[in-house]
């Protein structure tokens, strides 16, 4: 057992039990169909007690039982930033529309537990075939059977060929996302066959179609109604049709009745008849309506799970390492005018070193010690996260452990023997309400960069400013910044790494290593998926051998739910933030 | 935010006539106040604690930044001793980040104290400057200068702090911060005294011995400098102590916000700024005390300044 | 009366030009640049930039004049700009498009402004309740006990921070009983369901218990009220003709209700006035807290995400709510105390 596989041990505690008994539960399932499993993905069922009224309290985990058709979830949301997704870039308003809209494809989800090999694997959605007869055509046929809403003006009409590339000529024309998809060169259709010629091999091209900030399927006449149609309404082919929007209340959809996709019963799904998402910013909030019951499912800080197990009981956690990253940029001129201090790798890799990173996750989660979230995202599994802490990251991974005499011998070797004092710029609002552990962790930083002689200035600056500056790249000394989701890890090297003629959004250092931008190249014109994956491992050894950003940490989250809520499906990896066909899709309400 | 609204109460213009007493006459004159005012001189207690915690908190007076009334400095994390309970080592227990509380409400007290007076200092200097002005001259500069105090004191106190210290002080350190919230809820609040000190300033240049003054040929800077000011001095001081407490809840709601000053920096505020987070369901007992600081300082302040008022209103005298 | 009416109102249009310029141009000078947060995590190149800021409208110049340094062109008009274009929205009751949500900001106003005016409504309602009755008391009983036990009630009230209070209530009766205030799917306006309305504002955890938003702010507005009556009812007392009716042997009562305390409220009557910036600013806070879907929750989401369009609408409202309550307390004092009028 690598360490590898013994950090994911860690994650998911009770899961490899699960799993065994998933395998035993699939005897008996596998002739009924439509048993569900419970899929607490590493949930705690010490707590569900009896009472609740879950058949299946205790530890070998059986049936959900049929899922029955019905009811409506009560879910919440913190911001509601546009219907549209193809005008928005905020992954909310990306994760909202996966209700109402569908992609070619979407990334793998089951009803429990999904072996970790198959996170960030993709699965059809509206295609039914894919043909890939060279590197540089991609040939996907759709399903026919798929219709719009029928709802004015689209009325449920077929979902063809030409609705495919009336989408990716408005994403291409209006999507700030759009330099995601540069490589395609054009896309063509003939009935239910989409051809895509791309300019350049791409070889995780499905995944690019899969991600969930990119190509959504909407309708020409629904866009066309009106200059503010896709602005006030949503209207595509997903399981829920849009039933209203009220600011700072409520968003709601019901169900569509004509959705393509059946269970492996043969029943219609969706199975619930609606779902209402609150619009609730104040965490404390969102905490004492789930405690009330007013709320199924909610997302849980992962400093107050211990407290809500005690609050609420009988509620199911589920946990994931999500993709958000934490971690200290630089300024841009450290690399474009070799400004020090943060032009010398020493002194970034000593900066690094200084970080004690298990004593900052004990601070924001009770199960310390995981390192999800370095150097790439860990939602993104196994095959494609590289683990810090293990030996397959080789001399690298010194710099990730906290060492203060190594961390001050590096300084002196740059010739800050005596340290520096070095601003340090961080967002005051909205993070400390939405991720909590932010300010902790970077409270945490100031005491630890002390240590070595690291004098931090603070520049606290609230969320507006923040995100229009130094987010922007526009700073001085360092900051602590944090990346929301990254689609698909193809976007993760592309947007941290490539310059930003490439179209590199997130290269808030203006980090310019021409060999790493080769190498990130190669890596996406490689085929395999093997292939792939192997340089992907090299690109994150090489980064985190330089340090152009010193990763930070980020808690595993938790999600609650109320016991009644039943066809949970994964909770981990990237697929997540579909939560509409990749969550909300098989959920059903138990009485 | 709030006792602005005094105003009205001393649209009239008192005059101290409190006859002056001598060094030695102090203590007396304590005895005689706490006997008349003991809600006033409960309120001098508090606010006298207070500023003694505040100046001997650290070692500020003589240039260090050690502790001396703290047990500890307001930002010393220890690793492995977040969120510890009641101790006696740490009266209040342990946040977070593994800091005594005791020693951060401490140094907030500090902050707050320092805001509040210095924030009513600029608003009794920018009210009399502006008041005195425009009462004393009338005429177009008054037309200016009371147009101007009706656009300001039009727009919500909190929309205009916000807007300022986003503006101003958006990019800024704490220091800079904890300046720039001074400044503006000093201007703030001197809109609205100023239309106070107006009235006052005109009913003292309507007397007998400024229109003497002037035959005399004295300038006009001399008979503000002589008349007016004096005359005025004793309003502005009033509407300042009424004002204090409210500056101080003004800024802890700006910081409860974030937009103030931002933690590590112990702003009594600051500290409940992750409320929203939820962050107190899982230790409600720290988000407790830097409230009943806030309560308690404001309460100090409002009820000292209440009874001071009543002192200085010769109108309210003898009452009984 | 009416000429006087008619004065004020003329006066209350240079400040509400002077309010919209502030609300309009300090919104400018924020740093952060609005077109980068509606890109993301893009990168803003020039085309991107420029389609952007064509979609909001921020391609016109600010003003109507632009300074120039080069003589002798010191100065460029422009026909049409941001600014005139805004403020003839606003007299049409037209605030345009939300920057961030991109819904309308109308359609969202005519929701939120009936929700926080009431809370107003109702915490002045509060405030009053609390106040008058006390402060008529700590008068007339000066430096008893019950006049010391009141006045530091009422002063406590004064310097309890609602931002603190409010968490108190949410979190504790959310760990002790397991209750939370009403979703926010459950708010109704109060002519649609009065129960569920009064339920959200004032007993937001059922059984009639007042700690609601409007009871909150209504508490910390009494002291200011409390204190100010109390001082009325004292120079009142002292008055002649309140001699007077006591030397008539009228009833305490009758000369408290009848002589005293009808003069006593006429600065009340503009304090309370003077309060609504105060609340204003108070919604801003609990309106967060208790996830009251009003315009003070709405604003402080609004700058935070730098949503231009909804902040100066919202800033502008506030400001003529204001300009307006001020014009009303001005209105009713000079009817109550005829001297006003001819001075």
């Amino acid at each position: 057992m690598s360490q590898r596989d013994a950090f994911w041990n860690k994650v998911t505690a009770q899961r490899v039990s699960r799993r065994r008994a998933l395998q035993m539960a699939g005897v008996t399932g596998a002739t009924a169909g439509a048993i569900a499993i419970v899929g607490c993905g590493g949930g705690d069922d010490k707590d569900k007690t009896p009472a609740s009224g879950s058949p299946s309290a205790g530890k070998t985990t059986v049936s959900d039982g049929t899922p029955k058709p019905g009811g409506t979830l009560h879910g919440t949301v913190s911001l509601v930033l546009g219907k549209d997704p193809m005008k928005a870039s905020s992954f909310l308003t990306h994760a909202l529309a996966s209700y109402s809209y569908s992609r070619l494809l979407r990334f793998k989800t089951v009803v429990g537990e999904l072996d970790q090999k198959d996170w960030y694997t993709t699965e059809m959605e509206l295609a039914s075939k894919v043909e890939n007869p060279d590197p540089l055509t991609y040939i996907i046929t759709l399903r026919d059977d798929v219709k719009f809403h029928n709802v004015p003006p689209v009325n449920g009409r077929q979902l063809v060929g030409e609705d495919v590339v009336y989408s990716f000529n408005r994403y291409r024309s209006i999507s700030p996302n759009k330099g995601n998809m540069a490589f395609v060169d054009t896309v063509t259709a003939a009935g239910q066959v989409v051809t895509f010629k791309l300019k350049e091999p791409f070889g995780l091209f499905l995944n690019r179609l899969a991600s969930f900030q990119d190509l959504w399927i909407m309708p020409k006449e629904f866009i066309e109604a009106s200059e503010t149609a896709s602005e006030d309404s949503m209207l595509g082919s997903g399981p829920f049709l849009f039933d209203k929007y009220t600011p700072s209340v409520e968003m709601a959809w019901k169900k569509n009745p004509d959705y393509f996709e059946k269970d492996s019963a043969g029943n219609p799904l969706p199975y619930l008849d609606a779902v209402n998402l609150a619009v609730i910013t104040d965490q404390n909030q969102v905490l004492s309506q789930f405690a009330s019951g007013a709320l199924d499912t909610i997302s849980v800080p992962p400093t107050l799970v211990e407290s809500t197990k005690s609050q609420v009981s009988g509620a199911v956690f589920d946990q994931a390492p999500r993709n958000i990253l934490s971690m200290m940029i630089f300024e841009p001129a450290s690399y474009t005018a070799a400004k020090p201090p943060f032009n010398d790798d020493r002194v970034r890799r000593a900066l690094s070193m200084a970080i004690n990173r298990d004593a900052l996750l004990k601070r924001v989660t009770p199960e310390g010690g995981l390192w999800p979230n370095m150097p790439i995202n860990g939602g993104f599994g196994e095959s494609w996260w590289l683990d810090p802490q293990g030996s397959e990251i080789g001399a690298a991974g010194a710099n990730y452990k906290y060492n203060v005499t190594e961390a001050k011998a590096l300084l002196s070797a740059a010739g800050f023997a005596d340290g520096f004092e070095v601003p340090m710029h961080f967002a005051s609002t909205v993070y400390s309400t939405v991720v909590p552990y932010y300010p902790i962790v970077k409270d945490g930083l100031t005491a630890l960069f002390a240590q070595v002689g690291i004098k931090v200035k603070e520049v606290p600056e609230e969320y507006g400013t923040y995100i229009g500056t130094t987010f922007a790249g526009q700073f001085d000394g360092m900051a602590f910044s944090l990346e929301s989701v990254f689609s698909d890890i193809a976007a993760y090297w592309q947007n941290m790494f490539n310059s930003k003629e490439n179209g590199a959004g997130r290269n808030h250092s203006s980090v310019n290593d021409t060999e790493l931008q080769a190498n990130i190249k190669k890596m996406l014109a490689a085929q395999s998926l093997d292939e792939i994956q192997k340089q992907n491992f090299e690109l994150q050894k090489y980064t985190s051998s330089k340090m152009y950003y010193v990763p930070v940490v980020t808690p595993v989250e938790f999600a609650a739910r109320a016991p009644k809520l039943k066809g949970v499906l994964n909770t981990t990896g990237p697929t997540t933030y579909a939560v509409g066909t990749e969550g909300a899709l098989k959920n059903w309400l138990s009485a | 935010m709030a006792s602005s609204a005094e105003v009205p109460v001393l649209s009239h213009d008192p005059v101290l006539t409190e006859r002056r007493t001598g060094l030695s006459q102090w203590p007396r004159g304590i005895w005689r106040f706490s006997r008349r005012k003991p809600l006033g001189a409960f309120g001098g207690l508090i606010v006298v604690v207070m500023l003694f915690i505040s100046i001997f908190v650290d070692a500020a007076l003589v240039g260090s930044d050690s502790p001396l009334l703290a047990p500890t400095g307001y930002n010393e994390q220890v690793f492995g001793e977040e969120n510890l309970g009641r101790s006696l080592g740490h009266p209040l227990g342990t946040d977070k980040n593994g800091i005594d509380i005791f020693s951060r409400i401490l140094y907030g007290i500090r902050i707050s104290a320092l805001i509040g007076l210095s924030g009513v200092a600029i608003a009794v200097l920018l009210s009399m400057l502006l008041g005195t002005v425009s009462g004393y001259y009338g005429g177009w500069a008054d037309t200016i200068i009371q147009r101007f105090v009706d656009v300001i004191l039009a727009i919500p106190p909190i929309i205009l702090l916000i807007y300022g210290l986003t503006a101003f002080t958006a990019r800024s350190g704490p220091y800079v911060r904890m300046l720039g919230i001074i400044l503006i809820i000093g201007f703030i609040v001197a809109m609205g005294s100023a239309r106070v000190i107006r009235g006052a300033a005109i009913a003292t240049a309507n007397n007998q011995y400024v229109d003497a003054a002037r035959t005399i040929g004295a300038t006009n800077a001399r008979i503000i400098a002589r008349h007016i000011v004096p005359n005025v001095v004793p309003v502005a001081i009033v509407l300042a102590t009424v004002n204090v407490g409210a500056v101080i809840l003004a800024e802890a709601a700006i910081s409860f916000l974030g937009y103030g000053i931002p933690p590590p920096y112990p702003s009594l505020g600051g500290m409940l700024n992750q409320a929203g987070s939820g962050e107190f369901r899982a230790h409600p007992e720290q988000a407790i005390w830097p409230g009943v600081a806030i309560a308690l300082l404001v309460y100090g302040f409002n009820m000292f300044g209440d009874a001071l008022r009543d002192v200085l209103d010769p109108r309210l005298r003898g009452g009984r | 009366m009416q000429q006087y009416i008619f004065k004020r109102l003329l006066l209350a249009i240079p400040t509400l030009i002077g309010v919209s310029m502030i609300v309009f141009f300090m919104l400018r000078v924020l740093p952060g640049d609005v077109v980068q947060q509606i890109a993301g995590d893009n990168e803003v190149t020039p085309e991107l930039r420029a389609s952007i800021e064509e979609d909001l409208g921020l391609n016109k110049p600010a003003f109507f004049v632009t300074f120039k340094k080069d003589f002798p062109q010191f100065a460029e008009f422009h026909s049409s700009s941001q600014y005139v274009e805004w403020l003839g929205g606003i007299v049409r009751f037209d605030f345009g498009r939300s920057l961030r949500d991109r819904g309308s900001i109308s359609d969202r106003l005519s929701r939120a402004l009936p929700t926080t005016m009431e809370m107003a409504i109702l915490a002045i309602l509060v405030s009053l309740l609390i106040a008058i009755p006390i402060g008529v008391l700590s008068a007339v009983r000066q430096d008893s006990i019950a006049d010391y036990l009141a006045r530091s009630l009422s002063i406590g009230f004064l310097a309890i921070p609602s931002f603190w209070l409010g968490t108190m209530i949410i979190v504790y009766s959310s760990l002790w009983f397991t209750v939370s205030t009403p979703p926010p799917s459950e708010y109704r306006q109060i002519w649609e369901d009065p129960y569920a309305n009064l339920k959200f504002l004032i007993f937001p955890f059922g059984y009639f218990i007042p700690v609601g938003p409007s009871v909150l702010l209504g508490v910390s507005l009494s002291g200011t009220v409390m204190r100010l009556m109390r001082t009325q009812m004292l120079e009142v007392l002292r008055q002649d003709y309140v001699r007077t009716a006591w030397a008539k042997g009228l009833r305490e009562r009758s000369v408290l209700t009848g002589h005293a305390m009808k003069n006593a409220m006429i600065p009340v009557v503009t304090v309370v006035g003077l309060q609504v910036p105060i609340v204003v600013g108070g919604s801003v806070i609990v309106e967060s807290i208790y996830n009251v879907p009003g315009i003070g929750q709405w604003f402080f989401q609004a700058i935070g995400f730098r949503d231009y369009t909804a902040v100066q609408a919202i800033a502008m409202l506030a400001a003529v709510a204001v300009v307006l309550s001020n014009l009303v307390v001005d209105v009713a004092y000079a009817y109550l105390d005829p001297r006003i009028r001819y001075s």
